[in-house]
């Protein structure tokens, strides 16, 4: 199961800054971007344990809020998720951070890999190829873009 | 000795040479048909054929990157004149010797402590000092041009490791880095599958400053050079000073101690790479060849390093870096032997073959010879830091590498085979001297301003804080002279100066070192030689400008070529390491340690694209006092402004020649006999009290200079009559030309009079006086060349490329 | 504060764990204000080996604790949680506890700061620039704060900053009652992250717990300035000195 993290809108500094460089970069008009955290808790079903995963170890209580799903992202208000993994042979240095945490608090061995998803409604294409130049490197990275529902919902 | 079970790669009595080389082809050992020649003899010599593991180890040790074969080998360099005409030719039995090591030896300085024997050159930190300082720089070009942040967050962590292992191990104080990239403003047809000058520099920048700033280790001193040969090969220097009590100088392998690991777990990362680093970049480079860094695993290390040392509880250590243990184990045992047990070793995947862990080059780990007694301490040690260890192995005294996994012996070498065996190929050098052009196209004085401004605002002038400000170049509290200095910090300084009263914990004394360095790759297509002499003096004179004993400095030599194979490139490369050799003799400045990364070069379709031999070199002093060290930015208004060395004529490899002439290609020969002796007189002055501020010129000539030293609100007026007597040479040249050698000093107006005494037949000549208000004035007697508002020209110079 | 021996040496215990950077120029500080000092890894509080309220200053030295992996300061601060009681008695007895940058970011995420009652209030989250910044900044000192550690401090003086999530985040209650209550120690003249009402340091109410994202300990000798400067305006060293004249 993968938590999403995300910074609440009032506070999201990073969404603004990476729509800021593309929007002139590429120049386009109007654009909205949501960026989020990803953190897939790997082969892990126990809701109870990713509930406290969340709130009392990935979480920043202050700014930040959190949304448990599997594959398919949520968020509502956008048209695609463009989702960024390392690739499984390459070392993910902060999930094995995570992994060691989770193991030192709750006593239990998870592997965890970190992620981002960039949430966006139009024009698409310009906005893969920014994020190929900005963020993305094929030799390590893998890149989905998944559709969302027309009619989902966000719930922390 | 057990039978050696391994599936073989070939039969030893009944391969053919084509064979050989299909196979080299197909595992990539970059070995060549002598060396292999050699092997298979070896293996018919003891009647077996020979494993996985043991060519893996021979290729490994035999690299390019390992053994430096091309600089060690034989070389017969031609030069010819433009015309075609031999003028010389010179013949060398092993150029690396005959060059820089002969520099050293015949410089033969007491204060170098270790050369060209350990990870890097230890010399004193100040006259009897208990204290010695090591360098080293490294480059990580090909994994850079693939993976940036990967690629450029492991070679820090590889010269930090190298600095770790000097002797009984240095503290890392200080990391250097330089870099050669495309313009990341230019539009290039960047070919599928390569990344753009953007992408490189943005991921070499952040791969730095991530790795760098978490180890806790300052970030200053470097430099960028932006030249389009850099497109698919972008240079990424890396060092790393250290410091060390004169008694851990020395390191001793003691047979009977135990080879102990500390540090990463060990996996299949980039099993291969200094074979990688030997072979050209093709399309098909791999990603099986990027190493991912993890700084908090390093500074782990570092941690417990320090404390084991403290305790005594190894008596030597090296680096584990390409190669993996076969070349960390290797080394250490070369003198002794050793049986290592690879089923001990800790490992990141399971599935994984013998010969790839005995290659790995996972990150992050350092190899100890531990003695018996001092196991359970450095257990209990690494158990409070969450710092991996594993014991491997044992040093022995049978000079032999015995290698086992699963119960097999995969490796059963002889050290003086492994080390020694090494044939070498003589390389053809071939140099054709361009006609060299001292065209200067003769422009309107009221277009001296736009050209000022065009100068100025271009990337290998403009202000480096976009980089800099990422680095954390503070941390440890002992950077004395940061990269920018001043008001606001607005002042570009010449060299980073390092206090060490924090780590040697005695704030009595203040005494330091300085590190600085040079380069002008440009210019190794018109004089490689001059190149060398160029690149040399560049960081002899920025050391000078912030007051360092250069009487007892270092120099270290990293050169970065193209395919050694090609006449050219041999040409260019050996042509540079004689002016190495020469600028060192003449500076009576010796090298301490060097590197050389050859292959830098992409082969897309039928074209090539090759670098420029780019010449880095870094120097470092000692600092007295780092109270008294020199500032480049203008302090008092009415002070008078000297200019200290010669001018040269020519827009060569400048930056006004690319911008507006480049059909000029005269370069000014360098005088550095003559340069030293200017250099210590000026810091005899800088010593009795008489300079205030010092600046070199460098890109962008005198004006882009004097404008740097005016950035903090003191202004200059300049008068360059002189100047054009002296010379003889245009005014073009004099604002914006960058051959010689010139330092541009302010002296307190008090001891002008004593300056110039004691400045008499040196080539010293008053250019003007530092003025109240923040602008720069030009002028040729009565004509007012140009003028420039500095706080408007400020906002040009700090362009952001990011 | 009503102490019946005088103490000659304070003991200070700076503590690190994988990561951390600047402890050691930290303990060089305090050391050259004439107090006692080990540097001690966590684990070994947490195994049992030292205790912190043996010591009578602690300090949380700045750097990169756990690579800032989740966020800066957070493993850290998860790994001290089971040391509630220890930190609570410490801070209930008046000792100074010092957080520098990592620090600050470590005391803020445990719930030490500005109240000491284990439940996060504030935050200190990245820049707005978005990346690392390493630069001096002009900061102004709260002369109204309750706190230990300003004596003696010009009005307004320049620090040294390197980090990349220093900007303080607090709900509108939160912001109003440190502000009312003056915790807000120092402030930036030229806000350099975008922390709310350009924050740079908190206190607790009492004034023995201090957050700083500057680091004293690199403005602690004229020749660290970036410019010449007298002795007397090493402004960091103030910092220290403070601690070490109030526990004696």
């Amino acid at each position: 199961m993968i938590i999403e993290i995300y910074t609440v809108d009032k506070y999201d500094r990073e969404s603004k800054n990476i729509r800021e460089v593309f929007v002139k970069n590429f120049k386009v008009n109007r654009f909205n971007l949501k960026v989020t955290k990803l953190y897939n808790i790997v082969e892990c079903e126990d809701i109870t344990s990713i509930d406290l995963i969340a709130r009392d170890i990935l979480l920043d209580p202050i700014v930040e809020e959190y949304i448990i799903r599997r594959e398919k992202p949520l968020f509502k208000g956008y048209k695609w998720g463009l989702e960024i993994f390392l690739k499984k042979s390459v070392a993910d240095v902060v999930g094995e951070s995570v992994s060691d945490v989770i193991n030192k608090l709750i006593d239990k061995k998870f592997n965890v890999r970190t992620g981002k998803c960039f949430y966006f409604s139009s024009s698409r294409d310009k906005f893969i190829s920014f994020i190929r130049e900005e963020f993305f490197n094929d030799l390590i990275h893998t890149m989905e873009i998944k559709e969302l529902d027309k009619n989902v919902f966000i719930k922390r | 000795m057990s039978l050696l079970k391994d599936k073989f790669l070939f039969d030893v009595f009944k391969v053919n040479l084509n064979q050989l080389v299909a196979l080299n082809n197909k595992y990539g050992w970059s070995l060549n048909l002598e060396e292999l020649k050699i092997i298979v003899q070896y293996f018919r010599n003891i009647s077996r054929n020979p494993t996985r593991a043991e060519i893996e180890t021979i290729a490994q040790t035999w690299s390019e990157h390992c053994k430096h074969k091309t600089f060690n080998s034989p070389c017969v360099l031609t030069i010819k004149d433009h015309r075609g005409k031999i003028k010389n030719i010179y013949r060398f039995k092993n150029l690396f010797k005959e060059t820089i090591v002969y520099a050293t030896e015949k410089l033969k300085k007491s204060y170098c402590l270790s050369v060209f024997k350990d990870n890097a050159g230890v010399i004193e930190l100040g006259k009897e000092s208990k204290w010695g300082i090591c360098f080293k720089v490294e480059t990580h070009n090909h994994p850079c041009a693939i993976e940036p942040y990967g690629g450029t967050e492991t070679g820090v962590g590889g010269v930090v490791r190298d600095i770790l292992g000097v002797g009984l191990g240095a503290k890392p104080i200080l990391n250097t880095d330089n870099f050669c990239f495309a313009f990341p403003d230019k539009k290039y047809n960047v070919a599928k599958g390569f990344l753009s000058p953007h992408k490189i520099i943005s991921g070499v920048v952040s791969g730095v400053r991530d790795y760098g700033n978490k180890i806790g280790i300052p970030t200053a001193c470097g430099s960028v050079f932006f030249d389009d040969r850099y497109l698919y090969n972008p240079l990424v220097y890396v060092g790393c000073v250290g410091i060390i009590n004169r008694k851990d100088v020395n390191k001793e392998v003691l047979p009977g101690s135990y080879i102990v690991v500390i540090g990463g777990s060990t996996g299949k990362d980039g099993v291969g790479g200094s074979t990688f680093s030997s072979q050209d970049i093709s399309e098909n480079s791999t990603s099986s060849h990027v190493q991912i860094g993890h700084a908090i695993n390093e500074k782990k290390v570092i941690d417990v390093l320090m404390k084991a040392k403290e305790l005594s509880i190894y008596s030597a250590l090296t680096d584990c870096g390409a190669g993996g243990f076969s070349s960390a184990v290797g080394e250490l045992a070369s003198e002794t032997g050793a049986l290592v047990d690879l089923d001990k070793v800790i490992l990141k995947d399971r599935d994984i073959e013998g010969w790839q862990v005995w290659l790995s080059e996972s990150q992050e780990r350092m190899v100890l010879c531990v003695y018996e007694d001092k196991i359970k301490e450095l257990e209990k040690l690494c158990e409070v830091e969450e710092c991996q260890m594993y014991i491997i192995g044992r040093f022995t005294n049978d000079r032999k590498l015995t290698v086992k996994w699963k119960g097999e012996n995969i490796v059963e070498l002889d050290m003086d085979f492994l080390h020694q065996g090494l044939p070498k190929i003589e390389r053809k050098a071939i140099w054709i001297e361009p006609k060299m052009k001292n065209k200067i196209s003769k422009i309107s004085v009221m277009d001296y301003y736009d050209r000022f401004e065009k100068i100025i605002s271009d990337l290998n002038v403009t202000s480096r804080r976009w980089i800099i400000q990422q680095y954390d170049h503070e941390v440890i509290g002992q950077t004395v002279l940061k990269p920018f200095c001043g008001v606001n910090e607005y002042a570009p300084s010449d060299a980073t100066v390092i206090w060490t009263g924090q780590v040697c914990e005695d704030f009595s004394l203040f005494n330091g070192f300085a590190v600085a360095c040079g380069m002008k790759p440009n210019m190794s297509d018109i004089s490689p030689y001059e190149m060398a002499k160029y690149s040399f003096d560049e960081a002899i004179r920025n050391l000078v400008c912030v007051g360092a004993d250069i009487s007892r400095g270092a120099a270290l030599d990293n050169f970065c070529a193209a395919n050694p194979n090609n006449e050219k490139v041999m040409g260019e490369f050996s042509l540079a390491a004689i002016g190495a050799r020469d600028a060192s003799v003449d500076m009576e400045i010796p090298y301490i340690s060097g590197k050389d990364s050859f292959y830098n070069q992409t082969n897309i379709g039928s074209k090539i694209y090759k670098i420029p031999t780019t010449l880095l070199i870094s120097a470092i002093a000692p600092v007295e006092d780092v109270r008294n060290i020199i500032t480049p930015y203008f302090k008092k208004p009415f002070n008078p402004i000297y200019i200290v060395g010669s001018f040269g004529k020519g827009f060569g490899a400048s930056v006004y020649g690319r911008l507006f002439q480049n059909d000029n290609n005269y370069i000014s020969p360098l005088n550095l006999k003559q340069n030293r002796k200017v250099y210590l007189k000026l810091l005899e002055a800088m010593r009795k009290g008489f300079v205030i501020s010092a600046h070199d010129v460098s890109e962008g000539g005198l004006a882009a200079c004097v404008f740097e030293m005016s950035l903090c609100f003191i202004g200059a007026d300049i008068n360059i009559n002189e100047i054009i007597k002296v010379y003889n040479i245009t005014e073009l040249e004099v604002l914006f030309g960058e051959c010689g050698s010139k330092i541009v000093v302010e002296i307190d107006l008090k001891n002008e009079k004593e300056f110039i005494k004691l400045m008499k037949n040196f080539p010293v000549i008053k250019i003007g006086y530092t003025t109240k208000i923040p602008s720069i004035v030009f002028k040729d007697n009565g004509n007012i060349l140009f003028t420039s508002d500095v706080n408007k020209a400020r906002q040009l110079w700090e362009r952001n490329v990011l | 504060m009503g102490k019946k021996r005088i103490i000659k040496k304070p003991k200070v215990i700076i503590l690190r764990a994988c990561g951390t950077n600047c402890d050691i120029e930290t303990e060089n500080a305090f050391k050259y204000v004439g107090a006692f000092t080990e540097r001690v890894h966590i684990n070994e509080v947490l195994k049992g080996y030292k205790n912190i309220n043996d010591y009578d200053i602690i300090t949380l030295p700045g750097g990169f604790s756990f690579g800032d992996d989740i966020s800066a300061g957070k493993i850290f601060a998860l790994r001290i949680k089971s040391l509630y009681r220890d930190f609570k008695k410490f801070i209930d007895s008046k000792r100074p506890i010092i957080g520098i940058c990592n620090g600050f970011q470590v005391l803020v995420k445990t719930g030490l700061l500005p109240y000491s009652d284990f439940k996060q209030r504030v935050t200190l989250f990245l820049n707005d620039c978005g990346h690392f910044l390493c630069r001096w900044v002009k900061v102004k000192v709260n002369k109204k704060s309750p706190s230990i550690f300003i004596k003696g401090l010009p009005e307004e003086f320049y620090l040294p900053i390197a980090h990349g999530e220093g900007k303080l985040i607090a709900d509108d209650i939160v912001s109003q009652k440190i502000i009312s209550s003056n915790l807000d120690v120092l402030r930036y003249i030229d806000n350099p992250n975008g922390s709310i009402y350009n924050i740079a340091a908190l206190t607790n109410e009492f004034g023995n717990v201090i957050g700083i994202m500057p680091h004293p300990e690199r403005a602690f000798f004229s020749i660290q300035f970036p410019w010449k400067t007298r002795e007397e305006n090493s402004v960091g060293f103030h910092f220290f000195k403070n601690a070490v004249e109030y526990v004696k």
